[in-house]
């Protein structure tokens, strides 16, 4: 079973149960749904149902966030002590979130890992025959 | 052909209700059922109710270990065998891709447009041709094992004569 961690946020060391493979699928096919709705609606007309549906789809965002969050703590008191730390203005619930589950807002650039060059060829200064680059002739 | 019905979609039932599984060819069957604790089949295939299921897995205490469960109820029911034999069958397959792919594009068999029993059936051959008869016998009994991790409770309906006298009813 995998092992508890900490984190320390605000000041405060909190211990958090890593998250079952079946609570994250579920957390991301329910945000998967909820950005195909919110395309939905930010390119239908915009009226007062659409802010307030636009508005309704936010909060539940937020709200499946925070229980994701909540879920995975093992003091539960930890929790009284995060809330006040925000209602006091000290931490939004995407740090909180991102503390946790890291900066989710862009993805890493794809990194294509560099050939080896063969040991042989490296030593005497050779290019491997396989390599793409042009000899220049003399 | 196998006995099992196709459709392109599945029921299991727990947590007190039933779920929709989507079910449109082996392709994504093969990705689902090898991810950890096999939570890309369930809850990743289940068709709707995302809400209602993301609430009840971070509330139930049981709730992890019965989508596992009812994981391997949906890839039984898929397959038409029992959910190990399935789940084993396409590690064998996935150990080997390269040459099995191969062989079944060759043979016009891709998994993107087959259905999983399909999908099974052609792949457990070409390993029984490439075996001999020892090969055969340990690859057959690498399919029967059942993984020594998790709880071993044998789903309902999951083995193919289980299915049969279901549908003779």
């Amino acid at each position: 079973m995998a092992e508890e961690f900490v984190r320390t946020i605000a000041g405060r060391d909190i211990t958090f149960r890593p998250a079952k493979p079946a609570q994250m699928t579920a957390f991301y096919r329910v945000r998967n749904r909820q950005i195909q709705e919110l395309e939905k609606l930010r390119g239908a007309e915009s009226t007062t149902e659409t802010l307030v549906a636009i508005h309704d789809l936010y909060e539940r965002f937020e709200q499946n966030e925070l229980n994701l969050f909540t879920s995975l703590l093992v003091n539960k008191d930890d929790m009284d002590f995060l809330d006040d730390v925000m209602v006091r203005g000290e931490l939004t619930l995407a740090d909180l979130v991102g503390s946790l589950f890291g900066n989710t807002e862009e993805a890493p650039d794809d990194v294509e890992p560099a050939p080896k060059q063969p040991k042989k060829a490296a030593k005497q200064g050779k290019l491997p025959k396989t390599a793409n680059v042009r000899r220049v002739q003399k | 052909m196998s006995a099992v019905s196709r459709s392109d979609r599945l029921y299991v039932t727990g947590l007190g209700r039933l779920w929709t599984v989507d079910n449109p060819n082996a392709l994504p069957w093969i990705h689902a059922a090898l991810s950890p604790d096999m939570a890309g089949v369930f809850p990743g295939m289940v068709v709707d109710a995302e809400q209602e299921l993301f609430e009840l897995l971070m509330s139930h205490p049981e709730a992890n270990v019965r989508c596992q469960r009812m994981a391997r109820v949906a890839l039984g029911r898929a397959a038409g065998r029992e959910w190990h034999w399935a789940h084993n069958m396409i590690k064998e397959a996935v150990g080997s891709w390269t040459h099995l792919n191969g062989k079944l594009v060759r043979e016009g068999v891709r998994a993107s447009d087959t259905s999983l029993p399909d999908w099974l059936d052609a792949a457990w051959t070409v390993f029984m041709e490439l075996f001999d008869k020892k090969e055969q016998m340990s690859f057959q009994n690498r399919l029967r094992s059942i993984p020594a991790t998790g709880d071993m409770v044998q789903p309902r309906m999951s083995s193919r004569a289980d299915l049969m006298s279901f549908a003779a009813d």
